[in-house]
């Protein structure tokens, strides 16, 4: 009896071994780089990082994609999920993946760069290289149903009269609703206090049952519910196709742009021909008609920008938020 | 208004019991009851799967097979629950504490029949509420702001001691450890990480699933493994066990059923509470009601009645703020809003209106495949039950294997397979000293939530200038606290009361979780 006990913990051991090894090779395995395929790039498939859970916003937008990657690279991409620490771990992966172009990966503006401010994520915006933006997301200030508060005037006034008594949801602590609202405060000189709640969908939650004074939400999450809240402006540069007719905050003397940028980046140093053949490739998927068609159907507003217009944009919201968050969180 | 409603759940009926759709049914309900029986692999799991594959199909299609794959999932968690002790999904922790004891006692296919009957029903009686009540129950379901939810944890959390009778201060310090490693990572308030020592894997914090896996797959096979036998239980199968069963639940159990599956339903459609939590309340107020709780954790079917009725009610709760205000109430029933949204399928108020065809076959469709889930399920039961003919020197490892598969596929992160060795051997551990990974497993499921309402409702009494108003007036909260304080004391005075009379309470045996 004794022997066989022995036994059973010897083979456990071996196979969680053999199991460690397996896994182990799965990561060291990508063939090393050779200088000449960069003519005939890509020839095989290229490993596609998504840092969040399949099923999510930003694998149905990398799907969308993937369906016309074929033409566009020769091979449909290679999904790799790696979700964790609202898309820190996926993102650190990306920088830290050997930059031969078989490995590219999907991260949000702004989040990313906020972990990288916050610490929790240990790679910054130049750990990457930029190929392009296909959607964006701006924010809304929101307002339940019944609220005092329906312009950005309004509101401001009444912040000013209670500092720190309204409440203002945002869909999580140190997002982009976060560093939104946080600009807004800036520039109109008030103070509010900010609820980080858990996601866009707690945010909607909170308003519609009117526990927070106001929301900063992004528009693609809480737009089927629109007739049930008011909207007060909106974070974009100008006005938006989704919000006909709400101001920008731009226009009522606040200048506050945010918004989730869904871009493409590539670890730091590839080689600049496989950069623009991505870029181009993704360029042409995006125009096709029915990539715009099925992003218009599942409530995405498509919004391009090349790789070196998300760079130039990275840049200085990188600073900006930087220099708020020093500022309101110590 | 009311004759397009009708009219839409007899379409609804007639489109889902086509042919092509009957068969997805059958596939997604078999693929969902494996992937819920596997350790590691959960119900959101198996639904993020299958997101991908509806997208070449009819929207109707890929919702009914998402929604079939959903509830096997559910209901297969049960499976290795009530065999190995191991919850094959979060939602069925609950299902071991008298699941395995009766594998023990050599009535695990009467536990399985059990467990497959209860989800069936739960699952028929949240859909059935879903149907008929989502539009008011979802405007209920916005009453409960962050304090309510506090308290519903904290509610939750004295689970403990009824988890744990004869044995209370073992199961709090289990608890209170749960809680404990429930705080490392991100602050949820501050958007910090702390509690990580500078180890840069740990501010994702530690994962619910991994960690689970390590408390209860990886510790129990450590247990089994020294216990030096040859089989895990002893199993014969009982002939002609279904029509005596449902007599005996019948008899025993209506009353269980239905309260505990309402309140799955209840509890599902609180957006981020979800099945571990429901199933663990239906256990607790199962045992709370009953005239004889000292059965519960010996291998009572009544507790098997009670976790997997709520769990597999969970579905058609957190459907109702997701249909009727596009929130979610769970992490699968957001993966399914994705699939809907890929489809061009706006979940929310304006869902009925636009496209209410879809909406209603893939409800009225959960029905349909919970009654497909009896025949298939009952096939499954009579392959897995096998596996109590396995030598353990086969199964251990196996199952550790497939433990280690279900840690790393989690996240594809070797991270989360250390996690699971780690915790697995610590529970082995503190099993040693009677404190039993129940408690644990429901510090580390309701820590994290109840920390974030906390802190989110602490800002806000802030900024309102009053902590009095925000955290105890409500009346919900109010309630939930009463219900709490009476939870933890009811078993101490019930024990007060029998010492008394002169009966004497037997202490249980370290082992009955």
């Amino acid at each position: 009896m004794k022997l066989k006990n022995k036994s059973i913990v010897s083979v456990s051991l071996l196979l969680i071994a053999l199991m460690i090894l397996i896994s182990g090779c799965g990561q060291s395995n990508t063939p090393t780089p050779e200088k000449k395929s960069e003519a005939n790039y890509p020839d095989r498939p290229i490993n596609m990082i998504v840092p969040y859970d399949p099923g999510g916003g930003s694998d149905m937008l990398t799907r969308m994609i993937d369906k016309h990657a074929k033409e566009q690279f020769g091979n449909n991409f290679t999904f790799v999920y790696k979700p964790g620490a609202g898309g820190a771990v996926g993102a650190s992966d990306i920088a830290k993946s050997k930059n031969d172009g078989y490995t590219i990966g999907t991260v949000n503006i702004p989040n990313y760069l906020l972990q990288s401010i916050s610490g929790s994520g240990d790679f910054n915006a130049d750990s990457f290289d930029y190929i392009c933006q296909t959607a964006s997301d701006p924010q809304i200030l929101i307002t339940p149903q019944g609220s005092k508060y329906t312009t950005i005037e309004e509101f401001v006034q009444a912040a000013k009269d209670n500092p720190g008594k309204l409440t203002v949801g945002v869909p999580g602590a140190l997002g982009d609703g976060h560093v939104a609202t946080l600009m807004f405060m800036e520039k109109a000189g008030i103070e509010v206090s900010i609820v980080p709640l858990k996601g866009g969908s707690d945010l909607l939650g909170s308003i519609l049952g009117k526990h927070i004074d106001a929301g900063m939400a992004n528009i693609g999450v809480v737009i089927s519910e629109k007739d049930n809240f008011n909207i007060l402006g909106v974070t974009f540069d100008k006005e938006h196709p989704f919000v006909p007719g709400v101001p920008t905050f731009k226009e009522k003397g606040y200048d506050v742009q945010s918004f989730v940028g869904r871009i493409y980046v590539a670890p730091k140093g590839l080689a600049p021909e496989m950069l623009q053949k991505l870029e181009t490739g993704f360029k042409n998927i995006w125009d096709n008609s029915e990539y715009q068609d099925s992003m218009r159907n599942a409530m995405f507003s498509t919004d391009w920008k090349t790789g070196n217009e998300v760079k130039e944009f990275v840049t200085k919201y990188h600073a900006e938020a930087k220099a708020l968050i020093e500022k309101y969180n110590k | 208004m009311e004759q397009n409603i009708i009219e839409l759940i007899i379409s609804g009926f007639m489109n889902s019991l086509s042919p092509y759709h009957i068969l997805l049914m059958v596939f997604g309900i078999a693929a969902g009851i494996v992937v819920g029986t596997l350790p590691g692999l959960t119900a959101t799991m198996a639904v993020a799967l299958l997101v991908p594959v509806t997208f070449v199909m009819e929207p109707a299609s890929g919702l009914v097979m998402l929604g079939a794959v959903w509830c096997g999932a559910i209901y297969g968690g049960a499976n290795a629950a009530i065999l190995l002790n191991i919850p094959g999904t979060p939602s069925s922790i609950a299902t071991t504490f008298d699941g395995y004891q009766m594998t023990k006692n050599g009535a695990a296919d009467k536990a399985l029949l059990a467990s497959l009957i209860s989800s069936v029903i739960g699952g028929i009686v949240g859909v059935v509420i879903l149907l008929t009540l989502f539009a008011p129950l979802a405007q209920v379901s916005l009453k409960f702001g962050k304090p309510e939810y506090f308290w519903l944890c904290i509610f939750g959390l004295t689970t403990i001691s009824a988890m744990s009778t004869g044995n209370v201060l073992k199961g709090l310090l289990g608890g209170l450890l749960g809680l404990l490693i429930g705080t490392i990572g991100l602050d949820p308030v501050a958007g910090i990480p702390r509690f990580t020592f500078g180890y840069r894997p740990l501010i994702q914090g530690i994962q619910l699933v991994p960690a689970l896996i390590g408390f209860f797959a990886f510790s129990q096979m450590l247990t089994l493994m020294e216990r030096n036998e040859k089989y895990i239980a002893k199993y014969k199968q009982t002939p002609n066990l279904f029509k005596s069963l449902v007599s005996e639940m019948l008899q025993k159990g209506r009353s269980i059923i239905i309260r505990s599956s309402i309140l799955g339903a209840f509890i599902g459609m609180l957006p981020g509470a979800g099945g571990p939590v429901a199933s663990l309340i239906a256990y607790n107020e199962a045992k709370r009601w009953d005239k004889n709780p000292e059965k519960y954790g010996k291998g009572a079917l009544e507790g098997i009645m009670a976790s997997e009725s709520s769990n597999n009610a969970v579905i058609g709760g957190s459907l109702i703020p997701m249909m009727a205000l596009g929130i979610p109430g769970c992490p699968a029933a957001a993966v399914v809003m994705g699939g809907l949204l890929a489809h061009g399928i706006i979940p929310g108020s304006k869902l009925l209106t636009q496209s209410g065809d879809v909406a209603y076959t893939f409800i009225t469709s959960l029905i349909i495949a919970n009654l497909i889930m009896l025949p298939v399920g009952y096939f499954m039961i009579k392959l897995v039950a096998n596996i109590l003919n396995v030598p353990l020197y086969f199964v251990a490892p196996i199952i550790l294997v497939l433990s280690s598969i279900g840690a790393y596929a989690l996240r594809n992160s070797m991270f989360d397979v250390f996690v699971m060795v780690i915790f697995g051997v610590i529970a082995y551990i503190l099993s040693k000293v009677g404190i039993d990974p129940g408690p644990l497993a429901l510090g580390l499921v309701l820590g994290p939530i109840a920390e974030d309402a906390l802190g989110v409702s602490l800002v806000i009494a802030h900024a309102k200038g009053s902590i009095l108003q925000i955290m105890f007036l409500r009346p919900v909260s109010f309630i939930l606290i009463i219900l709490s304080i009476l939870s933890v004391f009811t078993p101490l005075i019930l024990s007060h009361i029998k010492k008394n009379i002169g009966l004497e309470v037997k202490k249980n045996d370290s082992t009955v979780c």
